[in-house]
């Protein structure tokens, strides 16, 4: 949806790498207003407003691989909030579309 | 597609304060700016405003700065207040008609297309260069359910994975620990932020089931 309304998006961009946080903050924050003015929107206050500003690359340590593992392993990751919701579309008897039928 | 008389005028108001008050008029710098960002060439801009290309581009750059330092147009996500999390989930939850009702946000990372950046502004090009192919910047992006844009942070290369570049954020670091206020108060009320498969699953963060459902129903019938 950004790329399609802002045609700046359409090719690379031409913008020195200081000034991309700056560029794409204020493609957020226009596109932001632009939907405002389909919706009603409110005003509260971000709580993370430092990513907004800077460019800093810097890397670290992804939490889901440990220094003894070749990669992470997605079968093995574990999350009680994904098994309740399971089990929360399993209380409620909803398939996928097309699968109901086959029971 | 095009901006309404109300919207744009609505728009200048809030950036005329902001924009500098000698050379091009605040409309007109306003104007150029978004016919440059609408994908304009500066060439055709140069033709239709009359003026320099010099003149474009600090247009550009005071419109940007302007839009970036006024607080009207800030992005706006009160994920720690914990008054203001049940109307975000209340509006996802109408919206989307969904059987789950704690869904704050989503979250997902795009790559935004760059010229090659120059060896001398950043430690290695390489890094720059996304698997699709092309040089690129990742963005994550936290938005609701009027697709409205809450948060975002590009700080990572093109060639960072959606999951490492969010856990380079201030947001990922905090939910990567536990024991931070934020975390812990999540934990505890049960809100959550959707997120594809490229995520790495928690307590915070919805994922769908690596690998599709395997045979299992239910499974199936979440990852959908």
């Amino acid at each position: 949806m950004l790329e399609l309304r802002w045609g700046v998006f359409w090719r690379p961009l031409r913008v020195p790498s200081a000034q991309r946080p700056s560029l794409v903050g204020a493609y957020f924050r226009l596109h932001n207003f632009c939907r405002d003015h389909a919706t009603d929107g409110t005003n509260v206050v971000a709580p993370f407003g430092d990513d907004r500003i800077g460019g800093n690359v810097f890397f670290s340590r992804n939490d889901a691989v440990s220094t003894d593992q070749r990669g992470r392993r997605r079968d093995r990751e574990r999350s009680t909030l994904r098994v309740k919701m399971t089990g929360r579309v399993e209380e409620l008897g909803l398939f996928r579309p097309g699968v109901a039928s086959l029971y | 597609m095009r901006m309404s008389d109300k919207a744009f005028n609505g728009l200048l108001s809030v950036l005329r304060p902001r924009l500098p008050r000698r050379g091009l008029c605040a409309e007109a710098r306003t104007a150029i700016a978004f016919r440059y960002l609408g994908g304009g060439s500066y060439i055709d801009i140069c033709a239709a405003f009359g003026v320099h290309t010099a003149t474009v581009y600090r247009s550009l750059w005071d419109f940007v700065d302007a839009v970036n330092s006024s607080p009207v147009l800030a992005l706006e996500f009160q994920l720690a207040d914990s008054t203001r999390r049940p109307a975000y989930a209340a509006r996802f939850q109408s919206g989307r008609n969904s059987p789950f009702g704690n869904v704050v946000g989503a979250l997902d990372g795009i790559g935004v297309d760059q010229q090659q950046p120059l060896a001398s502004d950043i430690t290695c090009v390489a890094d720059y260069y996304s698997r699709k192919g092309f040089y690129a910047f990742n963005v994550q992006a936290t938005c609701d359910a009027d697709y409205k844009l809450r948060w975002m942070s590009c700080r990572s290369p093109g060639e960072t994975h959606d999951s490492a570049a969010f856990t380079c954020t201030c947001f990922g670091q905090s939910f990567s620990r536990p024991d931070d206020p934020l975390t812990s108060s999540l934990v505890r009320d049960g809100p959550y932020i959707s997120a594809d498969e490229a995520y790495a699953a928690s307590e915070v963060l919805g994922v769908p089931c690596p690998g599709g459902g395997k045979g299992d129903l239910w499974r199936d019938a979440y990852n959908f």
